[in-house]
């Protein structure tokens, strides 16, 4: 009886064994005949920095990959305080998520610590004239694609129209003497109010840097080795700046304490009807009020005496970690960020520029809001790509924040500007060596 | 033994005696009641030794090492340097320039605390002193600023400070005291706001701290005053002042330290991008080092930090101990 039941049993096992090794034979067949690829149940780690509801973004999409692939994509949202030294640790110790995302900022720190792969060295093809070439070229740092550019966002000068026109001032400057006439036709007629106002608290670099390029200069010089906001042209834009709140009353002087929250509350409140700032500050704006969306303005930023229109953007990119064991698949994941379609809808979910051109061709992009916009992407600069910028940026914000400052409180003199532009470039420049 | 003999809890000495029979501990050659008493202690230095002196040992180390974003996990390869000091003390670089303005204004930020502190809390510790309805509700009242969230009312405070909306300005204005609205968060002014918020914020614990000192007075030597014939003020001058010494040395130490590594005021108030003047050292080795992952710079600038407030505590404790009076109660 015993000796039964045993049989019985070990039959079965054979059975059962039997079964299993000719259905993995057979699941191995079909990969081979070209039924789905090895990248069936692979997992890849992304991480990713918390702007606008890229949460929601990255649960939609992760969901509709995986659906497509059958590659798996975790995702970590890290915050902005303690990201980039999480990103340099894992850096260092060569271990952490397959992608990650850039700000544009960090590249010389993380390519410095071979910290993203040379996507043109793995078999995957992202075009990589699909993206705007202003971002691409930012993406591509010391001749390696390390990142494909995901958004971004260029500032305009944004005008809430209806009592501009109630002043008489029908198009926005293209000038900075038109930005000067204008304001004075406005403040005239409604003394209590402003055309215009920039936070002079925050990312005050970003804004020292519109006028620079707009009157002709560069933040460093062509190698970027040395400082060149210390130039003539330097110090006129940056007067300029300082009067347009002191002089000239365009802008109202509490500009020199606000953060970028008080900007989005005067400009709400219609204490100001214009700014420098990106697409967030227009959704801001149309949300805190019944304000229909044609009464919006979106304008190139207005030129100085000796240069063009320019304006600063910061942007985000997403590359791949060279300590992955899944090049192919991480690829696969960035090649579906950038479709068009994608690309657009994390664009509209943070309130930034899509990078891709075709996502401009969309339905949803067909407003005067987005097209003005996408108007912009040929001005648009940003910040030199150089090791030590984080500090140089910290400097030039003291510097620059420090005459608004004594401007409004009515403490700076003739000179004042150059020395203190002067006395940043010499730090800056002990920064670069 | 039993420890409820006759009903009664047994004393420490009690206690003590039973531990030593039961566990017999090493002398090291000293005497026994000396040997104990260095057990006894052991836990609390061991203590001492992971959480103070271990971080302040690394700290001192790391500070002679170029420990920046490349080392972040190897740091123990970062070569040793005097560079980070050398930077420092050097006027005409980035760092040292700003550091010796930081060292300065958190030398202001630190005498102005304290002085508005002590002088604020005797205040209001005299005042609680008398007899009134409703001293238990004031005492209360009194703690408020103390025990509330830093973050939630310093940025109350942000928003009085506001120039065009702020209602610092409006009242001012309008008591007819200025003309134009004053920047209290940028400029010049922005340390004087730090200040008047850490004032605000500490002198309930001065307040407290001195109350206890005024009630244990002995009430016979008001008595001696009034018997020969002392005014108020001179009571108050040599009575009640000169006996609220030991509980002054205290607050006084603790402010100046306090003040001295505060970062929450100064970093809620003033944003992370200060003006120079609202730049105290906290906030300067936050942001210049840490912010840049400049970590063996962020720890030479801490070192001499702490290397200031120890001089000047034991300055202050040397002047204020050397005196021969001394009063009621810490």
């Amino acid at each position: 009886m015993l000796d039964n039941d045993r049989q019985r049993s070990r039959r079965a096992f054979l059975k059962t064994a039997g079964v299993t090794t000719a259905g993995i034979t057979l699941s191995g067949c079909t990969n081979i005949l070209g039924g789905d690829s090895g990248s069936d149940g692979v997992i890849i780690e992304s991480h990713h920095y918390p702007t606008g509801d890229i949460d929601q973004f990255l649960e939609t999409h992760t969901e509709k990959f995986e659906e497509e692939t059958g590659i798996t994509v975790e995702y970590e949202t890290m915050q902005w305080d303690n990201g980039k030294t999480k990103q340099t640790t894992s850096m260092q110790n060569r271990t952490g998520p397959d992608v990650g995302e850039i700000p544009s900022t960090y590249i010389p720190q993380f390519a410095a610590l071979d910290g993203f792969e040379n996507i043109n060295d793995i078999d995957v093809d992202i075009d990589a004239s699909s993206f705007f070439d202003n971002p691409t070229e930012i993406g591509h740092y010391k001749d390696e694609f390390i990142g494909i550019p995901w958004f971004w966002g260029p500032r305009a000068h944004l005008s809430y129209t209806p009592p501009l026109k109630e002043a008489g001032i029908e198009e926005p400057p293209s000038t900075w003497d038109e930005l000067v006439q204008k304001g004075n036709a406005f403040n005239e007629k409604n003394p209590d109010e402003h055309l215009f106002g920039i936070p002079a608290q925050e990312n005050v670099s970003h804004f020292f840097a519109d006028f620079l390029w707009q009157n002709g200069e560069t933040l460093l010089t062509d190698d970027n080795t040395k400082a060149a906001f210390d130039s003539d042209r330097a110090v006129e834009a940056l007067n300029f700046y300082k009067d347009l709140q002191s002089n000239h009353s365009v802008m109202p002087k509490s500009t020199a304490e606000w953060k970028g929250d008080a900007r989005d509350n005067a400009f709400t409140n219609h204490k100001i009807q214009s700014t420098w700032a990106s697409l967030a500050t227009v959704d801001t704006f149309l949300e805190a009020d019944d304000i229909s969306e044609s009464d919006i303005e979106i304008s190139k930023l207005p030129a100085g005496p000796n240069g063009e229109s320019a304006t600063f953007y910061g942007l985000e990119l997403v590359g791949i970690h060279p300590w992955t064991d899944h090049p192919e698949e991480a690829a696969e994941w960035l090649k579906y960020l950038a479709r068009p379609e994608v690309n657009a809808e994390i664009a509209e979910m943070t309130g930034f520029l899509p990078s891709v051109k075709k996502s401009f061709e969309q339905e949803r992009f067909q407003d005067p809001v987005w097209q003005g916009f996408k108007e912009l992407t040929s001005t648009g600069k940003t910040f030199p790509q150089v090791d030590g910028w984080s500090q140089v940026e910290g400097i030039i914000n003291d510097a620059v924040s420090g005459v608004l400052v004594d401007a409004a409180t009515g403490k700076w003199s003739e000179g004042d500007t150059r020395k203190a532009l002067e006395d940043a470039a010499k730090q800056a420049n002990d920064e670069l060596e | 033994m039993n420890l409820k003999e006759d009903g009664i809890l047994p004393s420490i000495a009690t206690i003590t005696q039973t531990v030593r029979d039961r566990i017999p501990l090493p002398s090291f050659g000293l005497e026994d009641e000396t040997a104990f008493a260095y057990w006894l202690l052991l836990p609390a230095l061991a203590m001492m030794f992971v959480i103070h002196l271990i971080p302040i040992v690394w700290g001192f180390l790391i500070s002679f090492m170029a420990v920046d974003a490349s080392y972040l996990t190897n740091w123990t390869q970062a070569p040793f340097t005097v560079d980070h000091y050398l930077t420092i003390f050097d006027w005409n670089s980035a760092v040292g320039s700003r550091f010796w303005f930081a060292l300065r204004q958190t030398f202001v930020f630190g005498i102005g605390t304290t002085i508005g502190v002590y002088v604020l809390g005797l205040v209001t510790a005299l005042l609680l002193n008398r007899n009134f309805r409703g001293k238990l509700a004031a005492r209360t009242v009194v703690l408020v600023p103390y025990i509330a969230p830093a973050v939630a009312t310093v940025f109350i405070w942000r928003m009085m400070f506001s120039s065009d909306t702020g209602i610092i300005n409006e009242l001012l204005v309008s008591l007819g005291l200025i003309s134009d609205d004053i920047f209290w968060l940028v400029g010049e002014n922005s340390i004087y706001s730090i200040t008047i918020v850490n004032v605000w914020k500490n002198f309930p614990f001065a307040a407290i701290m001195l109350y206890a000192g005024l009630q244990s007075i002995p009430e016979q030597l008001y008595e001696a005053a009034a018997i020969d014939g002392a005014s108020r003020w001179a009571t108050f001058r040599y009575v009640t002042f000169p006996q609220l010494k030991p509980v002054t040395a205290v607050i006084v130490l603790l402010m100046i330290v306090w003040s001295f590594i505060n970062f929450t005021i100064p970093y809620l108030l003033l944003g992370q991008q200060p003006s120079q003047s609202g730049e105290v050292l906290m906030l300067f080795i936050y942001n210049y080092a840490f912010q840049n992952t400049e970590y063996g710079l962020g720890a030479a600038l801490s070192v001499i930090l702490l290397v200031v407030a120890m001089v000047l505590s034991y300055l202050y404790y040397k002047m204020t101990m050397r005196s021969d009076v001394q009063g009621g109660a810490v």
